[in-house]
């Protein structure tokens, strides 16, 4: 019999093995309707925010009638391969906030949608943020990876086994193309849709922004088709790693790098 | 944590941003349809993903319950059926990942040694489905959604949220594995 229909029939037999627990709609009927009575909760907490907020704005408006203006986030320049173009600022009421395991503050353009299956994994016990990079070969990502609420730099997946590989590796490992069992990870001529920015977190009037240190495949132009995975050095804990793709021009894209960077901010 | 244009499960890409309570307590009657439809089998296919039946069970309750609770964020509800399978295998994956990693922090003597499931099937069944289940994640799940739910690669690709060329590279890349897998055992 030939390798398929084994499978076939082995997965038939197996599966008609299996019949799911009768009474499972009664569980799931009464944890919808806990979770209806939970959403009033929010909506409650929302309004009274709303409102203390608006009564916080009053005060400092007529304490202070200067105005502050459209507070912008503006990129600063990169490293030369990368800063072809000067990237137009996007203002910040285009950008959505999302607090995230770990206390971390993440701010993305209105335009992206998070690239999870909703966003309950927010509150999940591990949250990875690997989804996005799922862009071509299978599982090429490598993005930040939290455990127990706590970003774990380094800690990549085994592209062959699908597990969680929890050695940490530094940049130079990564760049490595002759590394063995890091191939899909690290930059791979068989992978030119990587590039790899290697970046260093500065922080400028109190924000963190990404400055590029390295770039590999040296001067290595975008396309939509390319994902990146950023590695950024944090202090005192080696580099965090973000996989990012990009559908859009080179120079939002840029814009985009340097606005995902520069929002990572540690409370 | 990105967005991205292509890699984005286009399941999941369906999802807008705002929610309401008045359109959740509309879902009700779609998700007990979408159980009556779909509850069963989806188990059997997780069940082909992860360790037993009773976790498998639990992942299609818990996505069942998202599909309720995000059902007004849902742009194209023709879509309800995929987000529902794709909402399963993540939290399938994202279960394996939890489970690897505290095994992995806290080995167990004899923890490996997990009722066999499939011993209720003939031999030969077992011996596929343990070889099935010893794959790579993502060629086990290929495999199970070509072979099981009868996709096609198209729709595994936008399922798993890949290429259509990695979807087929992974089922040629299993089916060898399998083949492999099951040479050395006879």
């Amino acid at each position: 019999m030939k390798i398929e229909e084994r499978l076939r029939s082995a997965i038939t037999e197996y599966t008609d093995s299996i019949h799911p627990n009768s009474v499972a709609w009664q569980r799931i009927d009464g944890r919808m309707s806990n979770s209806a009575s939970r959403q009033l909760r929010p909506i409650a907490v929302a309004f009274l925010a709303v409102a203390a907020l608006a009564v916080l704005i009053s005060v400092r408006l007529m304490a202070d009638r200067s105005p502050q203006g459209i507070d912008f986030i503006t990129p600063i320049p990169t490293g030369a391969p990368m800063a072809q173009s000067t990237p137009s600022p996007i203002p910040a009421e285009d950008f959505r906030t999302h607090v995230i395991l770990g206390g971390f503050e993440f701010k993305y353009p209105k335009s992206w949608t998070l690239s999870e299956s909703g966003t309950e994994d927010l509150s999940s016990e591990m949250w990875s943020l690997w989804n996005p990079a799922y862009a071509s070969e299978g599982d090429l990502y490598s993005p930040q990876y939290f455990q127990d609420g706590k970003p774990s730099d380094g800690i990549m997946m085994d592209f062959e086994s699908g597990l969680l590989n929890p050695k940490a590796l530094t940049i130079d490992e990564l760049l490595d193309p002759t590394r063995v069992g890091y191939s899909s990870c690290a930059p791979n001529p068989e992978y030119p849709e990587i590039v790899v920015l290697e970046c260093k977190k500065v922080t400028i009037n109190g924000r963190v922004w990404g400055r590029v240190l390295r770039q590999w495949p040296a001067g290595h132009s975008f396309t939509p088709q390319r994902f990146l995975i950023v590695f950024t050095q944090v202090e005192g804990r080696g580099y965090s790693a973000t996989a990012l793709l990009f559908g859009t021009d080179f120079a939002s894209r840029m814009a985009h790098v340097e606005q995902m960077l520069a929002t990572l901010v540690i409370r | 944590m990105v967005a991205s244009n292509r890699g984005m499960n286009p399941a999941e890409g369906a999802i807008a941003e705002e929610t309401s309570l008045g359109e959740a307590s509309e879902a009700r009657p779609i998700v007990a349809q979408m159980y009556r439809e779909h509850y069963t089998p989806l188990v059997r296919t997780i069940a082909l993903l992860v360790r037993d039946v009773t976790e498998a069970e639990d992942i299609v309750q818990e996505a069942l319950l998202r599909l309720y609770r995000s059902w007004d964020q849902i742009r194209d509800q023709a879509r309800a059926p995929a987000y529902l399978r794709s909402t399963a295998m993540n939290l399938a994956r994202s279960r394996l990942r939890t489970i690897i990693r505290r095994r992995d922090r806290h080995p167990e003597p004899g923890a490996s040694a997990q009722p066999d499931e499939t011993a209720i099937a003939g031999e030969a069944t077992s011996s596929v489905i343990r070889a099935l289940k010893s794959l790579p994640r993502r060629q086990r799940e290929c495999l199970v959604l070509r072979y099981y739910l009868e996709l096609t690669d198209r729709e595994i690709a936008e399922d798993l949220g890949v290429s259509i060329g990695a979807v087929k590279q992974h089922l040629h890349r299993g089916m060898d594995k399998l083949e492999q897998s099951l040479e050395r055992y006879r």
